[in-house]
């Protein structure tokens, strides 16, 4: 299915692992650091590696944060990855308050926020750093194919909590549940990285690009 | 709950991967560095490790060159390390695909770099990868350049001072075990892992799979070794079925 897939260059994180995953599954997909040529795309990922505050001043002063909006109200699929799929939340709790895209109603607070997390002996380390698991639905075609529970690589030291349970596309532990993967409307995103997930990553991305 | 990691190492010297035993890097092991990453790929490792010990400038470049090509094919974590020195340097082992930096001896040489490298990739792109040896009279000692020097430092504070550098993981490495055959240093693990908030990767001396389990009992969060992988077919599928029926958790295979 020919189609336009797209990889935000927002200047966050390395794009090139995606890159070679969606190469892996047959899918061509172009990087844009030009905001302008989302308005071509049929499907949007958003990377994200780093801190929060600085990703979203890049989103803001790029004028990305507008044109993927404009893309969202279109209704075309975008996915966020890691940092991205965060910033598509309210804000997060990550060195002070920031706010995010706002595009659901979920916030990110770091593991320590929360004294269930706090409580684990030992002390978990930190970032969240290695295959866990993620528990879903059967009925996500995104994870066509995949057993529940499955293992996919995770690092990062905020997590996020969603305000509906309809807006969870998956949720994983780690001394806390967290939501590890979240869906609205046309929205999607995924704490994990599926590019470096190996066998169960790239069918992750092979039902993205189906989709 | 979070799997603990099984890390294939595999050290090259222009080019060619070698065998590791008390850092002395001679032995090489007549296969190359491509065959190695895409078996390792087939065979259920959780990440790799590819580290630089060539002397010369030329064996550095086929090094990158290496990184560039392997990494097109890597879906798991790729951690790459050798003589990283400058912020180029690193920049372009992401940009050809790494996904973490190993940093050693600048943990000593060059601090305020570590720190630079960790603001600028994030520190969870930084493995502070340290070695030590067991002196004579001092007890533990952090040492560095393969071990040609040893320092004043208690293993246990420089994985402190490393962290708090911002280094995202720690790898250690004791001179004695490499290549020994006789497992990890537990106590070392277990000292090292109880004070420092970060995860810890055990790596150097495993010769049966029971030192992995071992190794992740003591507190490793990664368990990693070279040259045992290379010698038995499927070892890696074998090395987590062990782990798995000792009781560690590891990652199976999530296909349906």
């Amino acid at each position: 299915m020919k189609q336009n897939l797209v990889i935000a260059d927002y200047g966050c994180g390395n794009i090139q692992s995606l890159i070679n995953a969606f190469d892996a599954v047959g899918a061509h997909a172009e990087l844009v650091d030009n905001p302008d040529a989302l308005d071509r795309a049929d499907k949007v990922v958003l990377p994200g590696v780093g801190a929060f505050s600085q990703a979203m001043e890049k989103l803001n002063n790029r004028g990305f944060s507008e044109a993927l909006d404009v893309v969202r109200k279109r209704g075309k699929i975008i996915l966020g990855i890691c940092l991205g799929m965060q910033l598509m939340c309210r804000g997060s709790d990550e060195d002070g308050d920031h706010t995010g895209l706002g595009w659901l109603e979920a916030d990110v607070q770091h593991f320590a926020s929360h004294p269930e997390w706090l409580s684990v002996e030992p002390r978990l380390k930190v970032p969240h750093m290695g295959w866990n698991e993620i528990h879903f639905d059967a009925s996500q075609s995104l994870f066509n194919g995949i057993k529940d529970g499955a293992d996919v690589y995770f690092v990062h030291s905020h997590a996020v909590r969603c305000d509906k349970e309809e807006n969870i596309l998956c949720r994983t532990d780690y001394g806390v549940e967290f939501v590890s993967g979240i869906h609205h409307e046309n929205i999607f995103g995924m704490q994990f990285h599926p590019e470096k997930s190996h066998r169960v990553g790239l069918k992750i991305l092979e039902n993205f690009v189906g989709m | 709950m979070l799997k603990t990691r099984l890390i294939a190492v595999i050290i090259l010297r222009d080019g060619q991967v070698v065998q590791s035993v008390k850092f002395k890097h001679t032995n090489v092991i007549h296969y190359d560095a491509f065959h190695a990453i895409e078996t390792f790929n087939r065979w259920s490792v959780d990440e790799i490790v590819f580290l630089d010990v060539s002397r010369e400038d030329k064996g550095r470049q086929l090094f990158t060159d290496i990184v560039q090509h392997v990494s097109k094919t890597c879906f798991v974590p790729l951690a790459v390390g050798g003589w990283i020195r400058n912020e180029d340097q690193a920049q372009q082992l992401l940009a050809k695909g790494a996904d973490k930096l190993v940093v050693n001896s600048i943990l000593h040489d060059d601090p305020d770099l570590v720190t630079r490298l960790s603001a600028r990739f994030g520190k969870q792109c930084i493995v502070g990868s340290m070695d030590y040896t067991h002196t004579e009279c001092s007890g533990a000692r952090v040492c560095i350049d393969r071990a040609r020097h040893v320092t004043n430092h208690d293993p246990v504070a420089w994985a402190r001072h490393a962290e708090s550098l911002g280094v995202g993981e720690i790898m250690l490495n004791c001179v004695e075990r490499d290549g020994n055959r006789k497992g990890y240093d537990l106590s070392m693990i277990k000292a090292v892992s109880e004070n420092i908030s970060i995860p810890l990767i055990a790596f150097g001396g495993v010769f049966r799979w029971k030192h992995l389990v071992e190794g992740a009992q003591a507190g490793a969060s990664a368990v990693a070794a070279a040259n045992i992988f290379h010698y038995t077919e499927h070892s890696t599928k074998h090395a987590k079925r062990h782990m798995a029926d000792h009781g560690i958790l590891v990652r199976q295979e999530g296909l349906i």
